[in-house]
């Protein structure tokens, strides 16, 4: 029994693949929101089910004439539906959005990629995929009733499966071209839906209600020559794209020549670059401290491990565990670094110009460290079990438990009130050139408290350890989110001002 | 028939640092938009009475609105762009990614960040990282910042400061076309240049408010210019010097270039040229 070809696969998977990366370009360098994606995703879905009970109602009807396989009223029945159910919808969902100031102008691209990502990406190209993988697991197992069944079905409904790769390629390429068609399409309709709610502009939504009709065209496409229908299509999607920059533009104009984008008035502030761009910040300024505090255990690790075999594995196995958290606090240096650069830039002053608050510039700061302290626990931890391994040792139940009950705990538990108490410090201090830098007096706050939990475990014994760990993390934990708390309720905003 | 809500509002707006006094009593309303040239000596209270508009300082007497909401308020902050001495440049960013950076925290896109790079003539900077640049081009940078998101209020506090005088021109008429329908603060301690952008001052004079009216009610001072020249030069024996400088009473800083052509034409070598006086330092007497 003759299998698919797996370069069927191409179709979905370039499909899925371009539907999926347009949406994370915007997510990632443009502008494309969760919220965005939501109600794209309603207005989309909520269409395609319309859609579905009406035809339901509808096509075998008597009443009905297109059932009775006229090409026109058939596109006609199509047509209309995709211009009342999907732009139609999407103009009313945009709108809804809009009321509730969760949609704005800037959002009108994300939401017309969106809604061809649900289109191309999901139903079309995801369940392509699954369907191919179906087919293409069943007929290769063979031999089975369901293989049987399952070639003599595909056979009569889509011969073209088993072609030969070189008259299927042709094939590939035209249907990825009409996703492409479809994702113009829906990129259009869906940026003009945006822009008419927003605006309350009925011309735009008059511009783009017409586009749907482009599903006039689907009882045609067996009519038409594979690579004539495809065409039109392409020159229906690049068509409707030409129509709405053209027909916005003139609004844009109307915003003045400045400004392209609404006025940030009524905008919310987004603070996720805030934090994405401290942490990148925080790695590259402080990557000398994450180089030490990372590639010095790692090379403790080996150095001990070689020396040592067994025996030097078993002494890893007992200090490394303790070592690794005063590295750690070194390694998240970085991010501290840039709270005292970006105060003396006067970044800060810009910031609370914009309404971001105090604590949100402290936890950006924070967060930052935390990611440091994943980095390098994560490199560092994964490294060494490995250098383990390869000398001929075992990690013991005992190095794991060290590592999971005093150095995971206690390094985000002492790099947190470093990084807080460091920050209050430069805060509060008066410019004292080296004294009132965090930088200076952070290793100390950091590297004191897991010191004393070592010394005190060996007073104590290693069967309080736990409790120890555990009540010097929660306690530095508690005085990070108290002193985070009252410094922003209570500390002047001058203090975030620049000494320079 | 109601009054219009005034951008911004002062009134009797006591700031300052730490708890000393800088601004005692200040009040004043803006409801017209405009380029406002908030003018004042060094150490008036001119930056910090920018900073009590924007909401980084708290009056400790007194209240400040935008647009009718506190300025305390981050509804009111939203609707304020801002800029001071300091470039605001985050360490270690290249050009772009530092507009984009403020773009993002704004809500802006992509776009503003293109749109705002050519607006500026940022292009061939857009990827050099900041330490690399001049001290007027890190100006221009910063100026570029307040270009990404659409305001109604901005405060900028001596945007043409290090700047060379194409450029500054340029960023002036970029205040201009934005002063059409916004309200624009901007500090100044150059007379002249207050008198080329806006039409109305607000004069700052130990921190209390010396005269809010149109700028032609200041007087107009004379615009003394000193020329340093190379060796001793007979043509301008006639002329009063002060040390080096030979010294030349003009109407304002447009006539410089004249004198330049006129002296280089009677064949004066000449070596410097010079602002003598500043005429606020008049008008503060």
């Amino acid at each position: 029994m003759q299998d698919i070809d797996p370069i069927y696969f191409l179709t979905p998977v370039v499909v899925v693949a371009f539907s999926l990366g347009l949406v994370a370009y915007w997510r990632v360098r443009r502008r494309l929101t969760m919220f965005v994606v939501l109600f794209s995703l309603v207005a989309y879905f909520g269409a395609i089910c319309a859609k579905g009970v009406f035809q339901f109602l509808t096509y075998r009807a008597p009443f009905f004439p297109a059932s009775g396989g006229n090409a026109f009223e058939l596109g006609a029945y199509f047509g209309l539906q995709t211009v009342f159910f999907e732009v139609g919808g999407a103009y009313l969902v945009a709108r809804y959005a809009v009321s509730q100031g969760m949609l704005k102008a800037n959002d009108a691209e994300g939401y017309g990629i969106s809604l061809a990502m649900w289109e191309n990406g999901a139903l079309i190209g995801g369940s392509l995929l699954v369907s191919y993988a179906i087919y293409y697991a069943t007929l290769s197992a063979g031999g089975g009733a369901a293989a049987e069944q399952m070639y003599t079905t595909l056979i009569r409904s889509a011969p073209s499966l088993f072609d030969a790769p070189s008259s299927a390629l042709p094939l590939i390429g035209y249907a990825i071209l009409e996703r492409v068609s479809s994702l113009l399409i829906h990129f259009s309709w869906g940026y003009l839906c945006v822009l008419a709610a927003v605006f309350k502009r009925r011309t735009f939504l008059l511009f783009a209600l017409p586009m749907g009709l482009v599903d006039f065209l689907t009882p045609f496409s067996g009519s038409l020559a594979t690579g004539a229908f495809e065409g039109l299509l392409l020159a229906i999607g690049l068509l409707c794209v030409a129509v709405t920059l053209t027909v916005t533009r003139g609004k844009y104009r109307r915003q003045g020549m400045l400004f392209t984008s609404p006025s940030a008035e009524a905008g919310a502030l987004n603070l996720g670059p805030l934090f994405y761009t401290n942490f990148r910040r925080a790695l590259n300024f402080g990557r000398i401290y994450v180089v030490v505090g990372m590639f010095l255990p790692l090379l403790f690790a080996v150095q001990v491990s070689a020396a040592g075999g067994k025996a030097g594995s078993s002494i890893l196995g007992q200090i490394y565990p303790l070592l690794l958290p005063m590295f750690v606090v070194l390694g998240s240096l970085g991010a501290l670094m840039i709270f005292s650069s970006d105060k003396d830039k006067g970044v800060y002053e810009y910031l609370i110009a914009y309404g971001v608050d105090a604590s949100t510039i402290f936890w950006s700061i924070i967060v930052a460290t935390m990611g440091i302290v994943t980095l390098v626990l994560t490199v560092s931890i994964g490294v060494t079990i490995a250098a383990l391994v390869v000398t001929g040792g075992t990690p013991s139940i005992g190095f794991g438990e060290l590592i999971l009950f005093y150095t995971i705990p206690l390094s985000y538990a002492a790099t947190m009130f470093m990084s807080m108490a460091g920050m209050i410090w430069s805060q509060l201090t008066t410019r004292v050139a080296g004294v009132n830098s965090p930088a200076g007096i952070a290793p100390l706050l950091g590297i004191a408290p897991v010191l004393a939990v070592f010394f005190a475990a060996t007073q104590v014994g290693s069967g309080y350890l736990l409790y120890l760990v555990g009540g010097v993390s929660i306690a530095m934990i508690w005085a990070v989110v108290v002193m985070a708390s009252v410094a922003n309720s209570r500390m002047q905003r001058e203090r975030f001002l620049s000494n320079a | 028939m109601t009054t219009p809500t005034p951008s911004i509002l002062a009134e009797g707006v006591v700031s300052g640092y730490y708890g000393k006094k800088v601004l005692d009593g200040v009040s004043f309303s803006v409801t017209e938009p405009g380029v406002y040239v908030v003018l004042g000596p060094n150490g008036a209270g001119k930056t910090t009475l920018l900073r009590t508009l924007a909401g980084i300082l708290k009056p400790y007497a007194g209240r400040v609105e935008i647009n009718g909401i506190s300025s305390q308020a981050k509804e009111a902050r939203r609707q304020i762009d801002y800029i001071t001495h300091l470039d605001g440049i985050p360490e270690g960013m290249k050009v772009e990614d530092a507009l984009r950076f403020y773009a993002n925290v704004e809500g802006g896109t992509e776009e503003d960040v293109k749109r705002v790079v050519g607006l500026l003539d940022l292009t061939e900077l857009a990827r050099m990282r900041f330490p690399q640049l001049s001290q007027g081009q890190k100006k221009r940078v910063s100026v570029a910042r307040i270009f990404l998101r659409e305001k109604s209020v901005y405060l900028l506090d001596e945007p043409t400061s290090n700047l060379d005088p194409k450029v500054a021109r340029e960023i002036r008429e970029l205040v201009l076309q934005l002063s059409r329908d916004k309200v624009v603060l901007y500090s100044s301690h150059n007379l002249f240049e207050a008198r080329e952008i806006g039409s109305r001052v607000i004069a700052v004079k130990g921190g209390k408010l010396a005269l809010f009216g149109k700028i032609d009610e200041i007087k107009t001072q004379t615009y003394t210019v000193g020329v340093r020249t190379l060796g001793p030069e007979a043509s301008l024996e006639s002329a009063t010097m002060e040390g080096d400088y030979y010294l030349f009473e003009l109407r304002g800083p447009e006539e410089v270039p004249g004198l330049i052509n006129d002296l280089t034409g009677k064949g004066v070598k000449i070596r410097e040229v010079r602002e003598m006086q500043n005429p606020l330092e008049e008008l503060f007497k």
